[in-house]
């Protein structure tokens, strides 16, 4: 996987994003804890967790909405509290949920939003628009959610960012959007774009980042190349007998499987070797043995270190 | 500047509302002058407020005989009333100015764009600040054209009319500075209209006890509603007190720095 870093703008050596011990409390209850992040410009990064890891809140501590209880992070070489205004020059946000003002006009929206930029390159926003099927004349409130997403998207890349933070970008769009979010967004970032996005959806981060950071109950806890998360040593096998499987399944030390109508599907973590020599000793109309998906391989880390 | 001109649109509407409503009513307090001077309607409103106990008489802002026969002395007593709306439009566009995007969410645009605080609280503050001065202003012309309408040849009005208009106004801007002080403490689950409402009628409702009960006269010194009294202003022939202008200074600086102070450290949750 080509990972083009650019030097421009002097960015060479320094992390575009960089917490240190980043750690916010909501009175009491965690947010995020010790937060320690890097990413590099150029890259695809992937921030996955489920729903209430602290993604959010990762988020929004680096675009100063939320200060941190203590650490610090910085954006581009710049601290992400004093230097928020200078940050957001370079920097384009879609937020997970979004709300616009209901009363202007998508159009109005998207004139204000240039308004805090300077010169906006006009036929790239009409590129945009028509790339999400944005309808520039419909009132803001009228908009589904699904919309509003498109309207924010085009909002936070209108202006060429050099980084584009995106908080769930996927939710609620359509297959056909998410494929088209997920093409231009790979675009922008051969072009030199850094993309970080949040998600719980596995599939969209395996696709398209290149690496990717795991959040646990406000606890990141593994952040590797995604290749290298797929390589380890875990099998993901389905098969299909009429046999009763319980006896080799104990004695390939797997606990959890599924069945439906003879078809086994289960994760594999032993010498491949010994599972075709048990298999063996049965009757078995097909199989297939495969790579975990990183869905998988996040449950895993959910089992194995879970204790919620 | 974007911003300022963007709230200025977003103000709009509610704007002209309140402005046709008040106005209106203006209008139709006025209407009634005519019958104060025609059919003694005015000695006999004289007759009634020497019934009531002054203390009462000066709950209602009444603590000086109006003559209600003559035009500035009614124009006077009905401004009361038009402070009050206006003192309340004033709370509910400081409390909302700012928490406002934090309830509907939209300060997640708005922050994601390269503004700091400081900047955010600056235009808040001057939008809102312009609408309140045009909303006056338009009161202003109102009152004028009536004034017009029913004086008699000579009567002058212009000054005391000016100054009237000057002192309610700085009565609201208090009134939008502290709304813009707690807008800054106030959550998203809050509503900015209920707590501009709730400013004045508690701080008016603590200066009429104060007007009427000569032991906690202090009580009074909570409420900007009664530092601008338009009835008292006219009796005292424009002057104001000028223990109650350093209040209102000390007021609005106060609660001005502390809504820059405290919205720079707020979390902007959505």
């Amino acid at each position: 996987m080509v990972i083009p870093i650019l030097k421009r703008l002097g960015g060479g050596g320094i992390p575009i994003i960089e917490t240190r011990n980043l750690t916010k409390y909501y009175g009491k209850s965690r947010g995020i804890k010790g937060l320690g992040l890097r990413v590099e410009e150029g890259e695809f990064f992937g921030f996955i967790g489920p729903n209430g890891a602290g993604k959010s809140t990762a988020i929004r501590t680096l675009l100063n909405f939320i200060y941190p209880t203590s650490g610090s992070a910085s954006i581009m070489g710049m601290d992400c509290i004093a230097d928020t205004a200078r940050i957001k020059t370079q920097l384009g946000y879609v937020p997970g949920e979004v709300n616009y003002y209901r009363e202007i006009k998508v159009m109005d929206l998207l004139n204000y939003a240039a308004s805090f930029h300077g010169a906006v390159d006009r036929p790239y926003l009409e590129k945009l628009c028509k790339d999400f099927e944005v309808e520039v004349n419909k009132s803001m409130g009228s908009l589904s959610l699904g919309n509003k997403k498109k309207v924010a998207i085009v909002q936070a890349m209108m202006n060429k960012p050099r980084l584009l933070l995106l908080d769930e970008p996927a939710n609620g769009l359509d297959p056909l959007m998410q494929s088209r979010l997920f093409s231009v967004l790979t675009e922008v970032n051969l072009e030199g774009t850094t993309v970080f996005l949040s998600s719980h959806n596995l599939t969209e981060v395996q696709r398209f980042c290149h690496r990717v950071a795991i959040i646990r109950d406000g606890e990141i806890i593994e952040v590797n190349k995604v290749d290298a998360l797929l390589a380890v040593a875990r099998r993901r096998v389905t098969l299909k007998t009429g046999d009763d499987m319980s006896s080799a399944f104990r004695e390939l030390k797997v606990k959890d499987w599924e069945e439906i109508n003879g078809i086994y599907v289960f994760v594999f973590d032993g010498p491949v070797d010994q599972l075709i020599k048990v298999l063996a000793r049965h009757f078995i109309d097909d199989l297939r043995i495969e790579e975990p998906t990183l869905e998988e391989q996040f449950m895993h880390y959910y089992q194995r270190e879970g204790n919620a | 500047m974007n911003i300022y001109v963007f709230e200025i649109k977003r103000l709009l509407r509610p704007f002209l509302a309140w402005s046709i409503i008040v106005g209106l009513l203006l209008v139709l307090f006025m209407a009634f002058y005519p019958s104060m001077t025609e059919s003694g309607m005015a000695d006999l409103a004289r007759d009634m407020m020497d019934d009531i106990p002054p203390a009462l008489l000066e709950a209602f802002g009444m603590s000086v005989m109006i003559d209600f026969a003559d035009l500035l002395q009614y124009f006077g007593y009905i401004a009361q009333y038009i402070l009050m709306a206006a003192a309340v439009y004033a709370a509910i566009l400081g409390a909302s100015a700012l928490v406002k995007e934090e309830i509907e969410g939209t300060i997640e645009f708005l922050y994601s764009q390269p503004v700091s605080r400081d900047r955010i609280v600056t235009m808040k503050l001057f939008s809102n600040l312009t609408v309140l001065m045009v909303f006056n202003i338009i009161l202003f012309i109102v009152s004028v054209i009536l004034m017009e309408v029913f004086r008699e040849p000579g009567y002058q009005y212009l000054n005391m009319t000016t100054t009237m208009f000057i002192a309610m106004l700085a009565a609201q801007i208090v009134f939008l500075a502290v709304g813009l002080a707690l807008s800054t403490v106030l959550t998203r689950f809050s509503n900015g209209s209920l707590v501009g409402l709730g400013v004045f009628f508690v701080t008016y409702i603590l200066g009429s006890i104060g007007a009427i009960n000569q032991q906690v006269e202090w009580l009074k010194y909570l409420s900007p509603y009664h530092y601008v009294q338009p009835s008292a202003i006219l009796a005292a022939n424009g002057a104001f007190e000028p223990e109650y202008i350093v209040l209102m200074l000390l007021i609005t600086v106060f609660s001005i720095s502390f809504a820059f102070f405290r919205y720079r450290r707020k979390d902007l949750l959505v």
